[in-house]
């Protein structure tokens, strides 16, 4: 067995991390000689993840809480720890890496009481490394987690907490079998979707799939039922007997807000429809990945995602990369804004190109949000810090426990979209809970920032910005455009423009000579084939007047990658 | 792309009427290699010239086309002039014995200038050859050094004076400029000492390696400038880009691969045009003598053009010349209008002064020649 068995993903076992849930059935003999079956599901604990620990708890009667000796109660721990209380399970501590010269069991215990109000005295000490402590892990599992409690002669209700899609046999649910039994043959039905199908085949996880003939109360595994279509099976949703349905579905989750936004878009504009596939594929496997499609003047039709964080953003950009091969370019995200023209008329444009002219406006509106942090409070200083530079408003300040913070403030969404998220959990070490509602547009002194080449507005390039950082990102995205722009045929001259007012300029000289080889008898094939070669090239490339922009141009001004 | 094959289709062509063509053959042997040279030759080769040679002969009597006469024959490499004279002399008699030639042929041997002694111009001569090009690439001694040729400007001027005397009245110098150190100052300088050697012909290209220049571009845009006007005010008509000569003077040879005509290539690594298909002999001089030997075909690479590839090519030789792309020309090789075909790129390149009709043939400008690689670029 290898290690890291259960974190069978490619990108886990690299970054080391816990992404998706992983289900497997174990079987113990415990000490008074009782056989049991154990049925584990190990989760992530990234605070990104936390949508995925919900679902798996929600299929189980107890947890471990995995705290390391070392290190303590982090961010992580205190939030996985209230889902668990949440979900009414029983929570048995454990206490890992004791084997470390830093480990410091006594004080952990401490923290576990104090920060999370579970009694960690009797925490089981373990080092997964060497072993030790492990068997007593699995006998306090068999002493103190409750069987379930569902009983079998009552209507099928399975829980389907997961579910991947296989190319050849459709979508495949992990489900935990509440009441009832899930057999091989049975007709079943959604009962949220309320599509019907026939089970194929069932089976559990140990970790590889096994087939069984059927599942029963308690019992964790999966079930494959021909359906193809993604949206037919969804996490939360109840499986019933078609013929004896459960008179209601077991409860489901709720949505998760997503935290960060970016645009996902193809770098080769023919790939939408296969990016669009890969992203529905992948997000029934991901159900707390939220998407939409959006289009670009520059870049062309491509998708609005929102994810629970920027790993998490990053965990799904690889693997649309790795398991669906799909080449992205990842956009800032764009918001919509409400325009009062001086005629009185108020419009809603989505696209910075339809911002009508200076002068024909009188204001302009940005949608803003609420924010909520909830921080020790000695990171008040920080948080204010942080929105103030994302032009936050003040709202007020609570204290909730002596060491602890609520902060309100109100912010413009476009400030928050990216990184803000990540920015506050890296400023306060994680400890800082985010929340946000939408809140009403506010009036703000915007402007359009457009960007000239060869004289022309290129409207792809066009972004409505704060008036006292538009000088900034004028000079920004000019200079960036002279490194990226080939020299060519004509000089190239390089504009930032509000209204009719130049902010910063740069230009590409013109070519002033090629290379001018010798073509005897033997080059004349090589000389065709690298001006060919040269041709191809130029065809990709955007035209403006004269001039050809290269793609890498519109992708180096509208990428986050730079940041 | 090139296709894999074994034998070049136009092998067993035959013509109908008489045709002219030209002739290549590749002497793939150097006394020294220069860095910057992307010619197929090796440096040790002694041994192999006698086994090359009556591989090359070999070649020429299984290529050997009826109905086609020679219009042009040229020995290049390679420095042709670093192997033994007979041997040059059995291949200048077996082309003789295989195909037309007329006393108009023009025959051009190259040569670098410390291996090009009297004795051996006198033999070249005899033999019929009748046009010389001397490696020469610059008048300054400094510069020979940077490119580390062997030979010094008096080693030049004497291969000269030889050829004069061996009775060659076509000759060629050829000369690198964008050498490292080299100030527009010393290259003119260097210009006007091969002018006041009164050669036929001078060819001038920009030291480049793999196609990169080394010396600033605007350096060598005011160098190529400064040439092109030195050499036009001394009696030398620029005819193609990087070619300038007296009256009546031009490469005849070269001018088949800037009209885009027919020739056959013959020795490693040598390239052949024929019935529109582009070939290549494979460079591996061992592997070329044994192919020969064994089936006579030691082509390594061909290509049939495409018709819009062959037009294509058509378009950016001759703009490479001063002579320029005649509408009614381009009509009978292509079937094509040129002035309906790319008004657009004629419109846009007249107006920023790139291209220009003179005498009813569209030729680059001064301007358009310096980067007519973008210009190409707006035919294809």
């Amino acid at each position: 067995m290898v290690d890291q068995v259960l974190d069978s993903m490619e990108l886990e076992r690299e970054r080391g991390i816990t992404i998706k849930s992983q289900a497997v059935r174990m079987a113990y003999k415990a000490k008074n000689g009782d056989e049991y079956l154990l049925n584990l599901i190990d989760t992530p604990g990234h605070v990104d993840f936390s949508y995925e620990v919900s679902r798996s708890l929600a299929a189980c009667e107890g947890a471990l809480l995995v705290v390391d000796a070392a290190q303590g109660v982090e961010a992580q721990t205190i939030a996985n720890a209230y889902l668990a209380i949440d979900s009414n399970l029983k929570i048995i501590p454990v206490i890992n890496k004791i084997d470390l010269p830093s480990a410091r069991q006594n004080d952990v215990k401490n923290e576990i009481k104090d920060v999370i109000g579970i009694d960690a005295e009797n925490a089981i000490l373990v080092s997964a490394k060497t072993g030790e402590g492990v068997d007593k892990i699995l006998e306090k599992i068999v002493d103190e987690v409750p069987p379930p409690a569902g009983s079998t002669d009552v209507s099928l209700q399975a829980l389907v907490f997961d579910s991947v899609y296989d190319s050849y046999r459709g979508v495949i649910a992990f489900v935990k079998v509440v009441n009832g039994e899930l057999f091989q043959g049975q007709k079943i039905i959604m009962m949220a979707t309320g599509v019907s199908a026939e089970v194929e085949e069932v089976g559990i996880l140990a970790p590889d799939k096994q087939k069984l003939n059927k599942l029963q109360v308690g019992e964790v595994g999966y079930v494959i039922s021909g359906i193809k279509e993604i949206s037919n099976i969804k996490a939360g949703d109840t499986i019933t007997d078609e013929k004896r349905k459960a008179n209601s579905p077991l409860a489901g989750y709720r949505e998760v807000k997503p935290m960060v936004f970016a645009g996902f878009y193809p770098i080769d504009g023919g790939d939408y429809g296969n990016l669009r596939d890969a992203i529905q594929k992948l997000s029934i496997n991901d159900p707390s990945l939220h998407w939409e499609p959006e289009s670009s003047k520059a870049l062309g039709f491509g998708f609005r995602c929102g994810f629970l964080g920027l790993l998490h953003m990053d965990i799904v950009k690889e693997r649309l990369e790795r398991e669906y091969k799909q080449s992205l370019l990842i956009t800032t995200p764009s918001v919509r804004y409400k325009i009062e023209k001086k005629d009185g008329e108020i419009i809603e444009i989505n696209n910075p190109a339809q911002m009508p002219n200076v002068s024909d406006i009188n204001k302009i509106f940005e949608p803003q949000i609420e924010a909520n942090m909830i921080v020790p409070t000695e990171y008040i200083g920080s948080v204010m810090d942080i929105c103030k530079e994302r032009r936050g408003k003040f709202i007020k300040i609570d204290y909730i426990h002596q060491e602890r913070a609520q902060i309100i403030y109100k912010i413009p969404l476009s400030e928050v979209l990216l990184d803000f998220f990540g920015l506050l959990k890296a400023r306060t070490r994680g400890y800082a809970s985010f929340d946000y509602e939408l809140a009403a547009f506010e009036e703000s002194d915007l402007v359009r920032l457009n960007i000239l080449i060869g004289g022309d507005i290129v409207d792809a390039l066009s972004m409505i910005v704060p008036k006292e950082s538009a000088y900034q990102e004028g000079r920004e995205i000019v200079e960036r455009l002279r490194k990226i722009i080939p020299r060519q045929m004509f000089e190239v001259a390089i504009q930032a423009a509000i209204g009719s007012k130049i902010i910063a300029r740069e230009s590409v000289k013109a070519k002033r000579k090629d290379v001018l080889a010798k073509c005897y008898g033997g080059d004349i094939t090589r000389k065709r084939k690298l001006l060919e070669k040269q041709k191809a090239g130029k065809k990709k490339m955007k035209r403006f007047g004269k001039i050809d922009v290269p793609q890498e141009a519109f992708m180096s001004v509208l990428s986050i990658e730079k940041k | 792309m090139f296709r894999r094959k074994l034998s070049c289709p136009s092998f067993q062509l035959k013509r109908n009427k008489m045709q002219e063509t030209a002739l290549y053959i590749h002497i793939p042997f150097c006394s020294r290699k220069c860095f910057y040279c992307d010619f197929v030759s090796i440096v040790s080769g002694k041994d192999m010239f006698q086994n090359y040679v009556d591989a090359v002969c070999k070649e020429i009597q299984l290529r050997k086309l009826d109905n086609v006469s020679l219009n042009s024959i040229y020995l290049g490499g390679g420095t042709p002039s670093c192997i033994p004279e007979n041997l040059v002399e059995k291949i200048i008699k077996t082309i003789k014995k295989s195909y037309k030639i007329s006393t108009n042929t023009e025959i051009t041997i190259e040569v670098n200038p410390e291996s090009a002694t009297l004795k051996k111009l006198n033999n070249y001569f005899s033999y019929g050859i009748n046009r010389l090009s001397i490696g020469a690439q610059s008048f300054n001694n400094e510069d020979l050094f940077e490119l580390k040729r062997n030979h010094t400007v008096n080693d030049i001027e004497n291969a000269f004076d030889s050829a004069r005397s061996a009775g060659f009245k076509n000759i060629n110098l050829d000369l690198i400029y964008g050498i490292k150190k080299q100030t527009l100052k010393n290259l003119n300088d260097s210009i006007k000492a091969a002018i006041y050697m009164e050669p036929e012909h001078i060819s001038t290209y920009s030291l480049t390696i793999k196609d990169i220049t080394l010396c600033d571009e605007d350096m060598v845009a005011d160098m190529y400038l400064s040439i092109c006007e030195t050499l036009e005010n001394n009696g030398y008509t620029k005819y193609e880009i990087s070619n300038f000569a007296k009256q009546g003077k031009h490469s005849r040879h070269n001018l088949a691969y800037w009209e885009n005509r027919e020739y056959i290539g013959i020795g490693a690594a040598a390239h052949s045009y024929l019935s529109g298909i582009r070939s290549e002999n494979t460079g591996d001089i061992d592997l070329y003598i044994k192919k020969i030997l064994e089936n006579g075909n030691a082509v390594d690479e061909f290509h049939q053009l495409t018709e819009s590839q062959k037009e294509f090519e058509y378009i950016f030789l001759n703009l490479r010349t001063r002579k320029g792309i005649y509408p009614d020309e381009f009509q009978k090789i292509t079937g094509c209008n040129f002035v309906d075909k790319y008004s657009e790129s004629i419109g846009l390149l007249t107006k920023e002064d790139m291209l220009e009709q003179i005498n009813g043939s569209y030729r680059l400008t001064q301007q358009g020649q310096l980067i007519s690689n973008e210009i190409f670029l707006m035919f294809s």
